[in-house]
């Protein structure tokens, strides 16, 4: 991908604000024996107060690492190897740019700034420490405050998250799943962070709880004022969650819009692909067919779009043409941006010739119109 | 249920399969209960007199959240765990996995997959051990044959599974393998038995939303091809809808609604297969139920179970006294739909009315 990309592509969504947070030209590679895998490749993103955006991709699509890449957690052989992260909060006087920051400084501005919850809650609490005691730890951690105000405000955390008081005493192994999903919530917002970013935060829970735990964010959400990058590889779970969505691949972005556009009028093939991989419980039973394939081996990315092997609009001409994020013109939303520039919005699906034999579910729907390829210059 | 009063309920009125029609009954489970004693003398009901059938050919979902019993059930059709009460029938005849050579004859005929090909395949062996283990255990009383099995025979294995060229996959370890074709591994390796009945504990859950269709999708052509009768554990109810020809609904250890996938989820009659339903995402009403706060567990998963009465009671907008204080027995209410619950009338009206007027549809692809 070329490194030149126009900044104001990806920012323009509520462009009055400055965005809490803006990843610029984000790299980060694996050094392995084999070679260096580039597990984020030059990626850009900006976060605006009290947005949820959402980064979806199959696992080792890179989304974690550039979320921990962002804050700086990442250990070797995890390198970053280019960009910015330029963090604004309303609490600094001057935006930082988290690379450049002393340890010291990473130190006050995590979890105080930027909190994280994680996508274990099982391992990420520890196993011989009350609830009580671990909200504690992070709040004397981060707050100037006396004990007695850090017990009442660990108390009104566990109010916040609608876990009775008496839990403070119980261990992590005493609490249900979706309960301790709900105390790393407690303790992620415990700082009152500008942004939190949660990693799968409910892919080990039943649907009934996950849709608790997800009820229970967007209303935090809204009372506390933070904002989310959520990641995830459920991308229905975006549609209803997040304001924008990034779609992630191999490292890099091939498409980023508003949560409806994206659902409406996806542009890349890779995210038509997922919004057909999951079956849907209301409406018609629609045409479902998954992608097939398997992600590409990031030791030695090939020339051109990096999902070629599954794409069924592949053409010849994919391995050459500059395949970096460009606006959809036909879009409405200003910030719609697609790393494909031959299948657009209106492409209609290819469904029988491209599906058959990958385990359809179900008999493909007659396509309403005849493929059209239109061209837009990058 | 209290062990008391087991027995009293029938658990399954003459509710017709809707797996019924896809083929012959291969296996069936009559009332079938599982206790486990828990310290200080208490007792956990984990199954609690479950009565269903799997048909040659066709799928029968059990959909339930964690906790439930549906993976217990699992292993009490796999012979892996003792009955407390009931019978389990394989082809007619009652199960038998008494000796050490009975339970191997029993293992040839239902096979079991599980949810995490991490952690069920040996990282120590590659993948022609994995297959050739079993054709040697399985195959070798058959006719004409003796010895370890060739090595066309496992490549046949893997082309059935898809993984192409087999030559490439044999050698290969475990760790060299990506999720879903671990996955797919696990699947050859229940296959080499020549199973009549394949049970499937959350077979695509631990896979990457993008390819678990394209993982059913394999196990349905599989399921065509060797007529299995499969069993898909699961606690995506939208994934059953397309995959499944009958789903059970399984809540505390028993069956409160059964019914054709489509009908089903279409129109839940049981409160719990109801919240099951509205807490799927929904991605053609964005954002709505979440915003709203709607939609929520009036009680949450906190709420535990009830000592006594229906089980759900506790997070039930419905419950009232009488559902404190008894159980409701599976009540049918048409000729392929069941469901467990004193107030069916105001839950699901119009499943009750449609029962009497209109003729029964539904199950897969009609």
């Amino acid at each position: 991908m070329s490194a030149a990309r126009d900044d104001g592509a990806l920012g323009t969504w509520r462009s009055a604000q400055e965005p809490v947070l803006a990843i610029r030209d984000f790299s980060v590679v694996y050094r392995t024996k084999g070679g260096d895998v580039r597990a984020v490749d030059q990626v850009n993103l900006d976060l605006h107060a009290g947005e949820v955006v959402g980064l979806v991709g199959e696992s080792g699509s890179g989304k974690s690492t550039l979320a921990y890449g962002a804050c700086r957690l990442l250990r070797a052989p995890a390198l970053i190897t280019s960009g910015s992260v330029r963090y604004q909060g309303q609490r600094m006087a001057a935006p930082t740019d988290i690379m450049q920051l002393a340890p010291g400084q990473l130190k006050d501005l995590r979890w105080r700034e930027i909190a994280i919850v994680f996508q274990s809650a099982m391992n990420a609490l520890n196993p011989i420490l009350s609830v009580g005691a671990q909200l504690l730890d992070v709040i004397h951690a981060h707050l100037p405050i006396s004990r007695e105000e850090a017990r009442e405000k660990a108390a009104s955390l566990l109010d916040l998250v609608s876990i009775p008081r008496s839990r403070l005493r119980s261990y992590p192994h005493e609490l249900s799943g979706g309960m301790r999903q709900r105390v790393m919530i407690a303790m992620a917002v415990a700082t009152d962070p500008e942004i939190v970013i949660m990693d799968e935060p409910t892919t080990a829970l039943d649907v009934v709880v996950q849709r608790d735990i997800l009820a229970q964010i967007v209303e935090l959400k809204e009372r506390l004022q933070f904002s989310i990058l959520f990641i995830t590889h459920d991308l229905s779970l975006l549609l209803e969650l997040a304001d924008r969505i990034a779609v992630m691949y191999a490292g890099q972005f091939l498409e980023v819009a508003t949560a409806s556009e994206i659902q409406h009028e996806p542009a890349h093939p890779y995210t038509k692909g997922l919004l057909h991989s999951f079956p849907s419980l209301r409406g018609p039973r629609r045409e479902l067919a998954g992608i097939p394939g398997s992600p590409p081996d990031l030791r030695s990315p090939s020339a051109g779009c990096p999902f070629l092997p599954r794409c069924p609009y592949a053409t010849d001409d994919c391995t050459r043409i500059d395949m970096s994020l460009a606006r959809v013109a036909t879009s409405r939303d200003p910030g719609h941006v697609t790393a494909c520039p031959f299948v657009l919005p209106e492409t209609p699906e290819r469904t029988a010739a491209a599906r058959t034999g990958n385990g359809a579910l179900m008999a493909p729907a007659p396509a309403d119109a005849e493929p059209s390829h239109e061209e837009l210059t990058p | 249920m209290s062990i008391a009063d087991s027995g009293a309920q029938p658990q399954s009125p003459d509710v017709a399969s809707a797996a019924a029609r896809r083929g012959a009954l291969a296996m069936e489970a009559i009332s079938i209960s599982k206790d486990f004693r828990l310290p200080r003398g208490q007792i956990l009901h984990a199954v609690r007199q479950v009565s269903f059938g799997l048909y040659r050919g066709a799928v029968v979902a059990l959909v339930g959240e964690s906790g439930s019993g549906k993976s217990t059930v699992a292993r009490l059709l796999a012979g892996q765990e003792a009955l407390t009460s009931g019978e389990i029938m394989l082809d007619g005849a009652p199960m038998d996995v008494s000796s050490h050579k009975a339970f191997r004859r029993y293992k040839s005929e239902v096979q079991l997959v599980f949810q995490d090909p991490f952690s069920s395949l040996n990282p120590v062996h590659t993948v022609s051990y994995h297959l050739e283990r079993p054709l040697r255990l399985h195959q070798a009383s058959g006719p004409g044959r003796a010895g370890r099995p060739g090595k066309e025979e496992i490549a046949a294995l893997l082309q059935q599974v898809r993984l192409t060229p087999a030559d490439q996959f044999l050698p290969k370890y475990p760790y060299e393998l990506s999720g879903g074709q671990r996955q797919r591994v696990s699947f050859a390796r229940a296959l080499a038995a020549r199973p009549s009945v394949l049970l499937a504990d959350e077979p695509v859950s631990m896979l990457d939303v993008s390819i678990r269709l394209e993982m059913l999708g394999l196990l349905d052509e599989l399921r065509r091809d060797f007529q299995l009768a499969l069993l898909y554990i699961t606690h995506d109810i939208a994934s059953a809808r397309y995959f499944a020809d009958e789903i059970l609904v399984m809540y505390a250890g028993e069956i409160v609604e059964r019914g054709p996938a489509e009908e089903l989820t279409q129109h839940p009659a049981h409160p719990y297969t109801q919240l099951l339903v509205a807490s799927a995402p929904d991605p053609d009403n964005l954002g709505s139920t979440l915003r709203a706060g709607g939609q929520r567990d009036a009680r949450p998963e906190s709420a535990g179970l009830a000592a006594t009465g229906c089980p759900f009671s506790p997070r039930c907008p419905l419950a009232d006294d009488h559902c404190r204080r008894e159980d409701p027995a599976l009540l049918r209410v048409s000729p392929t739909r069941a469901a467990a619950c004193w107030h069916l009338d105001i839950a699901a009206p119009e499943v009750l009315a449609g029962s009497q007027s209109r003729p029964d549809h539904g199950g897969v692809g009609t």
